[in-house]
């Protein structure tokens, strides 16, 4: 079985925000008005977090990390879900299956990453926006948690399609929508078991860290940080 | 007085829900439909496999319903001029009208099921979960088979397939 990981290299990500583009439209995440974003409501799966800003005002540049489920091999999250509406699959990934949900939140409070968004409001999308809708990812009702799941309606396509041509799952097969649309190809993603994968080989480097290492949630989202000394 | 007038009231409603409910059930099957098309002509009389009309099975998720022009390939002319039946379909295809099927087989929307996957991979048979519609014309209402969740799980733990939620629910 597969242990599905994500390495960023901040190196290369240059904060395009393709990713996060990719995201939303890929899981048909709902786009909140002005006012309720303001509220701090505004949904994301993927989200850039500004750490810091350098220099000043004509040449400001902002220092950010692409943040996301950080699917961790013990998630904080499942231990607290009272209806079992997230869990962890064999193959690592974290999932959360939304007709189960009850929306008691307690897993948004739980996730140390605050990662994890809660539908506030029925969707609002404007009517145009229906047809751009995926069809292979469900429209989440008012009242349910949801969170990245490492596009995994992606991975029940790609098996699909290796088991129609009689071979084995490739690397290459299953991406999400993120690491496909990375253009500095700054996201590499594959199976952190497989010696070969392009996750495994980039896991060697020395700028390799996980956010908030301390608290034992062993995150499978790991970050190559920028600094080249 | 009033009493009697809200029991005839009552009556006269009860009567009439009883009138309603009962015609429905009484429709035949045949009225499921908004032409008269007959499954059993097609699939037994002359002999055309499921696929042939519903072609996404082995190739999509979905199985899909044909429209007008499919139809054409066989009743561009009419075949046997004595059927009414076969003139409503004739005059629909000359005027290339299309037909709103309903659709009576479907899942939620948070579940995701694909024809392709059970059918050509998994080697399932359509009778598997669907009526046997050689032997009629239409779904009947009233002997629907459902298609819920403990269907499905009975041959996933049977078969010893994936029984994780994500992979149908994500």
């Amino acid at each position: 079985m597969p242990r599905y990981g994500m390495i960023i290299d901040l190196n290369k990500c240059n904060q395009c925000e393709a990713c996060i583009t990719a995201c939303k439209l890929e899981n048909n995440v709902q786009i909140v008005s002005k006012e309720n974003a303001d509220m701090g409501r505004a949904m994301f799966w993927m989200n850039m977090l500004t750490i810091s800003y350098t220099r000043n005002y004509p040449d400001i540049r902002s220092e950010s990390l692409p943040m996301l489920c950080m699917q961790c091999d013990e998630p904080p999250c499942i231990k607290v879900c009272p209806v079992r509406a997230t869990y962890k699959r064999d193959d690592g990934i974290v999932a959360q299956i939304y007709p189960q949900c009850i929306g008691c939140r307690y897993c948004m409070a739980n996730c140390p990453y605050t990662v994890k968004v809660f539908n506030w409001f029925k969707d609002e999308q404007p009517v145009e926006n229906e047809k751009t809708c995926n069809p292979d990812v469900s429209v989440r009702p008012k009242g349910v948690v949801e969170k990245c799941t490492f596009c995994i309606h992606r991975l029940q396509k790609a098996k699909e399609q290796a088991k129609a041509e009689h071979r084995k799952l490739r690397e290459e097969d299953y991406v999400p929508a993120c690491a496909e649309v990375c253009a500095a190809q700054a996201i590499h993603f594959g199976d952190l078991d497989d010696p070969n994968s392009n996750v495994s080989k980039a896991m060697h480097d020395y700028r390799k860290f996980t956010l908030q290492e301390e608290l034992g949630t062993k995150p499978k989202v790991y970050y190559l940080s920028a600094k080249t000394e | 007085m009033k009493n009697k007038l809200l029991v005839f009231i009552l009556i006269l409603i009860g009567a009439v829900a009883g009138f309603f409910i009962l015609s429905f059930h009484s429709k035949s099957s045949a009225d499921n439909y908004p032409v008269p098309f007959s499954h059993y002509v097609h699939t037994t009389v002359h002999k055309i496999k499921c696929v042939n009309c519903h072609r996404g099975v082995e190739t999509r998720e979905l199985a899909g319903i044909p429209n007008i022009d499919y139809c054409s390939m066989c009743h561009s002319t009419l075949i046997n001029s004595k059927s009414e039946r076969e003139k409503i379909i004739y005059q629909l295809v000359k005027e290339n009208k299309p037909i709103q099927w309903k659709v009576y087989y479907q899942v939620p929307d948070y579940v995701f099921f694909s024809h392709r996957r059970h059918v050509k991979l998994g080697k399932l048979e359509c009778t598997d979960c669907h009526v046997d519609m050689t032997k009629q014309d239409s779904p009947d209402l009233k002997g629907f088979s459902q298609i819920i969740m403990p269907l499905c799980f009975n041959c996933h733990q049977r078969k010893n397939i994936t029984t994780d939620c994500g992979d149908c629910h994500h």
